[in-house]
C-alpha cells in the first residue's frame, strides 16, 4: 500500500443522480446492456443505505469487454482488471469524477442474468432518455445472503424492513379502496 | 430468599423492556424513513452516494 494515498468518506451523502444519468448514458453508447445490483440498486429500490460505488450485473464479462471499454471510454475512466483470474469482476473508475463501478457477470446468489432482468425495474430519466434496469429487492437481499461478507450483514435488517414495507404498499394498492 | 432474588431481577427485567423500546422505537424510526423514499418515484431516490476523499483533499 506504500504510495497509495489512503482514501476516507466525507461522512455525509449526495445526490447520485447525475452520475447516474451520465453512466447509463454511457452505457446505452456502449451497447452494453446492465442490472444495477448491490447498495446502489438497494437505495434505488427505496433503502436507506448508502454506496461508493455501483454493482452492475452484466451478461458475460469476456464477451463484453471491448462494450466494457467503450463504457470507460465515454465516461474518461479506466478499466481495472481484477488481480486475480478466477475473479468475475472488472472496475471501472475514474477518481477525479468519484466514479467507480464494479462489473460482474456472476453475482453471488443470483441466478441468469435474464431471470434477474424478468424481476427488475426499469429506471428512465427524462422522457425517451436514458433507461437502466434495477434489480428486484428480493434479488439484492438473496445476493448480500449469498455473500455474507459483515458489511452485507449489516444491511440485510434496512433491506428487509424496505421489503416489508414495499409488499405492505402493494397490498394497500391491491385492495379496493372503501 | 424469595423476596432478595426478585428485587435483583426487577432492574435487569427493566432494562430488557428499555432495550425492547429502543428496539422498536428505532425500527419504527427506520420504517418512516423507507416509507418516505418509497412515496418518491424511483428516479429521485438518488441521495444516497458517499464520497471518497483522498488524503490531503481540500473539504
Amino acid at each position: 500500500m506504500a504510495g497509495c494515498p489512503a482514501l476516507r468518506y466525507i461522512p455525509f451523502t449526495m445526490n447520485a443522480e447525475p452520475l447516474i444519468r451520465k453512466i447509463v448514458r454511457a452505457a446505452n453508447a456502449a451497447r452494453l446492456e446492465v442490472i444495477v445490483i448491490g447498495n446502489a440498486g438497494a437505495a434505488l429500490n427505496g433503502a436507506p443505505v448508502t454506496t461508493v460505488d455501483f454493482d452492475f450485473f452484466v451478461r458475460d464479462i469476456e464477451g463484453s469487454m471491448d462494450k466494457i471499454r467503450a463504457l470507460a471510454k465515454h465516461l474518461s475512466a479506466v478499466v481495472v482488471l481484477a488481480a486475480s483470474p478466477l475473479s468475475r469482476t472488472v472496475r471501472v473508475e475514474n477518481e477525479k469524477d468519484n466514479l467507480y463501478i464494479d462489473i460482474i457477470d456472476c453475482p453471488a446468489g443470483l441466478p441468469s442474468f435474464a431471470s434477474v432482468r424478468k424481476r427488475s425495474m426499469e429506471l428512465e430519466f427524462g422522457r425517451g432518455h436514458s433507461c437502466v434496469h434495477v434489480a428486484s429487492l428480493d434479488d439484492i437481499i438473496r445476493s448480500k445472503k449469498a455473500l455474507g461478507r459483515p458489511k452485507d450483514n449489516a444491511v440485510l435488517p434496512l433491506l428487509e424492513l424496505t421489503l416489508d414495507e414495499q409488499r405492505k404498499q402493494q397490498e394497500e394498492g391491491a385492495q379496493p379502496r372503501p | 430468599m424469595n423476596s432478595a432474588s426478585s428485587k435483583k431481577k426487577a432492574p435487569s427485567r427493566d432494562r430488557e423492556l428499555a432495550a425492547t423500546a429502543d428496539l422498536l422505537e428505532s425500527e419504527e424510526a427506520d420504517r418512516r424513513r423507507i416509507r418516505a423514499l418509497l412515496r418518491l418515484p424511483m428516479n429521485q431516490r438518488t441521495n444516497f452516494l458517499r464520497v471518497k476523499v483522498g488524503a490531503g483533499t481540500a473539504l
